[in-house]
């Protein structure tokens, strides 16, 4: 099995793995980063979402092969400071408006969102839209109101 | 997939209703697997080795005769359920017999008001039985300006439920510009739940409901062919997303008047359910009878017996 050197929330992990493995599932069962959840395995629910190279991607449909030297950032990287005791915005205004019921789909509705607001403080409700993160309890509109408070907290 | 038939076992007499009887035919509930001990899951699997045993019949004739209940005095009235047992693995989710009754009797409530040339909400008020029930009603008749000028191909629709001593009220406004691809754009949601106890977990409820019911009316259906279900995951079982779920949202939970505390949870289905149903009708001019209502798009299913291939970017 080939070497790959990843890093992962600003740590350089070595592991083995075949070529075609999903990044997934290197990080779940490999690293035992269990934050990007596994759902559909077809790209399609998005619950495994995370940050590669600062772009939200859907880990169960990319290969660790293909990862290259991009980082990748998981809802275990996003808070920071000692202990990751300072949460990153997205994550304070999760908990500010108390999204979550079952909680299983958040780590990729907050990934996703934390790309989108790299891309605009502002962002309008056809941005919010475009989100495609799968929400069986049905959260959407406390997350819509989540990105525009997360996105003021960071202007 | 759930249909409904038209008004057939309702008896009107003058600007009154004198019975009203709903017979339900669902895919059975299977409680086989009991209540988290042996001694029920083994009562409910019996006689061994059929398929509709007489003890889960007798599980789910008790859910039905205890959670079901219509919210209206309309004379002499009964519900009943007929379970199909049918050779697929089902498994419980929200409000899995008290949805579908209850928003096909929303839905006929508004038609034997139009049958009446009465206005839906003032049937209702003249209808329901208990004084909380009017309370939810009259609340959010206000709260969402029930009967102010819609746009044309926008309407409203209303829906009042009752369960487990809780009682809600809903008026969606629905665009219905395209018959085929109906959306919800305002919800307004009153809900009294007796004694709240987490008015933040009451409002999460009732929006997951929200999102429930515009998948289970409008957009989200199972397809059964040769016995198999053709959806294979979410990009073809087209349960809400984002872009479904409605901008303008209110939930107004009532005060603590002194009840007991009551449901919470499943209680928000039926009347958003039974809302935007009733939207579809008067904004499309279409009775609601096959659900999902809107036009599913054709896909290619996965071919039986095999996995999807993982999608690789």
């Amino acid at each position: 099995m080939p070497t790959y050197n990843l890093t992962v929330n600003n740590q350089v992990h070595t592991v083995d793995a075949p070529p075609d493995m999903a990044l997934l599932w290197v990080l779940r069962d490999k690293l035992g980063i269990t934050g990007p959840k596994y759902g559909c395995g077809l790209n399609v629910c998005k619950a495994c979402t995370c940050l590669v190279a600062g772009k939200a991607v859907t880990t169960c449909a990319i290969k660790v092969k293909d990862i290259g030297n991009r980082a990748i950032t998981t809802i275990e990287g996003l808070a920071s400071g000692p202990g990751g005791t300072t949460l990153h915005p997205v994550q304070q205004a999760w908990l500010d408006r108390d999204v979550p019921q079952c909680g299983f789909c958040q780590p990729g509705q907050i990934m996703a969102a934390v790309d989108l607001l790299s891309r605009t403080r502002t962002p309008t409700d056809a941005d919010i839209d475009a989100i495609e993160n799968m929400c069986r309890c049905g959260t959407y509109g406390r997350i819509r109101e989540a990105i525009k408070a997360a996105g003021a907290l960071m202007a | 997939m759930w249909r409904t038939s038209s008004l057939p076992n309702t008896l009107l007499g003058p600007g009154n209703v004198l019975s009203y009887q709903q017979n339900i035919g669902l895919v059975r509930l299977d409680a086989r697997h009991g209540f988290g001990e042996i001694s029920t899951a083994l009562a409910g699997s019996l006689p061994l080795g059929v398929q509709q045993t007489v003890g889960n019949l007798g599980y789910e004739q008790f859910f039905f005769k205890t959670m079901v209940a219509s919210p209206y005095n309309f004379g002499v009235s009964s519900k009943q359920i007929f379970p199909v047992a049918i050779d697929l693995p089902t498994v419980s989710y929200r409000s899995v017999h008290i949805m579908p009754a209850r928003t096909v009797e929303e839905i006929i409530v508004d038609e034997i008001a139009a049958r009446l040339g009465k206005d839906p909400v003032a049937f209702r008020m003249a209808f329901l039985r208990l004084p909380r029930a009017r309370a939810v009603l009259q609340r959010v008749v206000t709260a969402a300006q029930w009967g102010k000028a819609m746009p044309a191909g926008f309407a409203q629709g209303v829906g009042v439920h009752m369960e487990s001593r809780a009682f809600t009220a809903c008026i969606v406004e629905l665009d219905g510009r395209d018959p085929n691809q109906c959306k919800v754009t305002r919800a307004t949601i009153v809900i009294d739940v007796g004694k709240p106890i987490n008015p933040s977990g009451i409002e999460q409820q009732a929006l997951g409901c929200l999102a429930e019911a515009i998948s289970l009316v409008l957009n989200a259906g199972l397809t059964i062919k040769d016995g198999l279900i053709q959806e294979g995951s979410y990009n073809q079982y087209r349960f809400a997303k984002m872009r479904d779920f409605p901008k303008q949202t209110q939930v107004i939970v009532m005060p603590d008047v002194g009840e007991p505390i009551a449901g919470m949870g499943e209680v928000g289905m039926s009347a958003p359910s039974g809302a935007i149903a009733n939207a579809y009708a008067r904004a499309t001019g279409r009775k609601p009878r096959k659900f999902p209502l809107n036009q599913q798009p054709a896909f290619t299913p996965t071919p039986a017996g095999q996995l999807p291939a993982p999608v690789f970017v």
